[in-house]
């Protein structure tokens, strides 16, 4: 019994101690962490509206369960954050629109289909063809990477629903 | 120069990754490129090299019964406090290596260095150990990395974690030569099975070698 | 529903936990050299990964989340792993030894299993509610035991066929590991 005790004390203090340990550094790191998930978010954004200075998340309502989050650049527009299953994983990119409902950016954030062939969607040759697009005009699907862009383009389909709800144009 | 020679030898006999296929499932996920097989390897150097520091300087006060939960605890702190702390000042290698940087945990490295050598060494020789096998472990993802980061991209490229500045980048095969599949799961299994024969056919080699002796 | 079935279907073939993230690699090539052990050890990780991420998911969104303390995640998940595994192992020893000559073995080895692990943090990471977890963390193990299964019975026809001396063993695993993650990639698209 005496054992047991023994035995349960040490581990008690051992786990205190990596408790204590690991709030230490918590409370140093969490902070910078913060800092950079905002940096990260920030410098993604400025690649959508890159004249904007003042950003802030919106309250928006999603029926489709496919748009995450809604940043909107003052006075220019909105970017939307979208997470759509593609062809082998989830695919989440941002688009932007701007208060006429032009699309002005279209990024990948992150990616995993078939080299040569899914991935193509992040390539700059899609990206031209999404900012062709408009509200009242979506883009077509990408030739060769069919599965892929489809996924993208029921993601846009979903992003300017939300778009119409937030702007009125 | 001896030593170094004995550190190449044993790197090649005992490796922990290619002989002994300890911590093998992070080493085929996060082996893409170079710059995730250098922070996996060094992430798992410093965890190790602590851990066996710590280990063996408590050795003679954990009591034997419970001494697996009690290195359980010293290795999850030290890959929370790793893991925090690449968030926080090397955000693009956590974005890499994601959920496989906690897993640094059941390592079976770590775990098995721990009690294999730290509870029953002194503190200086586990840490030469927890230095030696962290080495062989980094250098080990690395060859991979290089191996599959030049088959599916054609280049050869580093990057500074702490700011993502490139340090150097290489072409190496030109573009319509790349063979794309070494960047998929197929690659990296085949990659590591050829890796694994050839060291076991530098062991049989050896072992021959010490017969005819 | 459709989304759970969905949910369910790509993690047991399209993104399975051992062709696709590498993990459960040391029991694969350890275990799998029979297909009865493959199936008995499939079940008990099954049991064991569904069990832990109902404890894990909750401890962490009643204790944890409240109390601001989910940089404690690490230490308290495996904890709690290697507890449940141990308390499994008595209580089937006791109650149901049957069961406990089947599943006995394999228990020890599932604590340093990452899968286990990985499906409990990935539960967090992925924000899945109760039900979504729940489904989660069925099919990761049953894509395990899959691979398991399938990967046994080949390695039955191995020990019997003329390999090159170097590739004895654990490295001809790879190549059908190899071969077999190449195959899988075939259920991609599926859903």
């Amino acid at each position: 019994m005496k054992k047991i005790i023994s035995l349960t004390l040490f581990l008690a203090l051992a786990s205190a101690l990596a408790g204590a340990v690991l709030a230490g550094v918590n409370s140093i790191t969490a902070p910078i962490i913060e800092e950079q998930k905002i940096a990260a978010v920030k410098a993604t954004l400025k690649e959508i509206f890159p004249s904007a200075t003042e950003f802030a998340e919106v309250k928006f309502e999603d029926a489709s369960g496919k748009v995450n989050n809604v940043y909107e650049a003052k006075g220019q527009g909105f970017a939307l954050k979208v997470t759509v299953q593609g062809y082998k994983d989830i695919i989440t990119f941002l688009i932007g629109y701007d208060l006429n409902g032009e699309a002005v950016g279209f990024k990948v954030v992150s990616i995993n289909d078939t080299p040569g062939i899914g991935m193509r969607i992040g390539d700059q040759e899609f990206a031209d063809l999404v900012i062709g697009s408009s509200v009242p005009t979506p883009v077509d699907t990408l030739a060769g990477a069919t599965v892929s862009s489809a996924a993208v383009v029921k993601g846009i389909e979903a992003a300017i629903v939300v778009f119409k709800t937030l702007a009125e144009y | 120069m001896k030593t170094l020679g004995n550190f190449l030898l044993n790197l090649l006999k005992e490796n922990p990754v290619f002989g002994l296929y300890l911590g093998i499932c992070s080493t085929l996920a996060i082996t893409t490129n170079l710059d995730n097989a250098i922070g996996m390897g060094v992430s798992v150097l410093i965890v190790l090299t602590i851990s066996n520091i710590m280990i063996s300087s408590i050795r003679k006060i954990t009591p034997d019964e419970i001494r697996i939960p009690v290195y359980i605890i010293v290795i999850a702190t030290l890959t929370k406090a790793i893991e925090l702390l690449i968030k926080a000042f090397a955000p693009t290698i956590d974005a890499a290596l994601g959920v496989y940087l906690p897993l640094i945990v059941v390592n079976c490295i770590i775990l098995g260095r721990a009690e294999a050598y730290a509870s029953k060494n002194n503190i200086w020789k586990s840490t030469l150990d927890g230095l030696n096998m962290g080495l062989a472990y980094t250098l080990s993802l690395a060859a991979m990395s290089i191996i599959r980061q030049i088959l599916a991209d054609g280049v050869l490229s580093l990057n500074n974690p702490f700011n993502s500045t490139l340090i150097f980048e290489i072409n190496i095969i030109p573009a319509e030569y790349r063979i794309a599949i070494f960047k998929e799961p197929i690659g990296a299994f085949l990659t590591f099975a050829f890796l694994a024969a050839g060291v076991a056919a530098i062991q049989n080699a050896t072992a021959k070698k010490a017969e005819v002796k | 529903m459709a989304g759970l079935i969905t949910l369910f279907i790509s993690n047991v073939v399209i993104s399975n936990v051992v062709l696709t993230k590498f993990l459960g690699m040391c029991p694969l090539l350890g275990v799998s050299r029979k297909s009865s052990s493959a199936v008995g050890m499939g079940l008990a990780v099954i049991f064991v990964i569904v069990g832990a991420s109902i404890f894990t998911w909750t401890l962490y969104y009643t204790v944890l989340v409240p109390l601001n303390l989910q940089y404690m995640d690490l230490i308290t998940f495996i904890l709690v792993i290697a507890a449940f595994v141990q308390f499994v192992e008595m209580f089937l020893k006791k109650y149901s030894p049957a069961l406990y000559k089947a599943l006995g073995i394999y228990l020890p080895l599932i604590t340093t299993n990452c899968v286990v692990l990985f499906v409990t943090l990935d539960n967090i990471i992925q924000g899945f509610d109760f039900v979504h977890m729940l489904v989660y963390s069925t099919a990761v193990p049953t894509g395990f035991m899959l691979v398991l299964y399938i990967f046994s019975t080949i390695r039955e026809r191995l020990d019997q066929s003329n390999i090159p001396n170097a590739f004895k063993g654990n490295p001809i695993a790879l190549i059908v590991a190899a071969l077999m993650a190449a195959i899988f990639t075939s259920f991609a698209g599926l859903v």
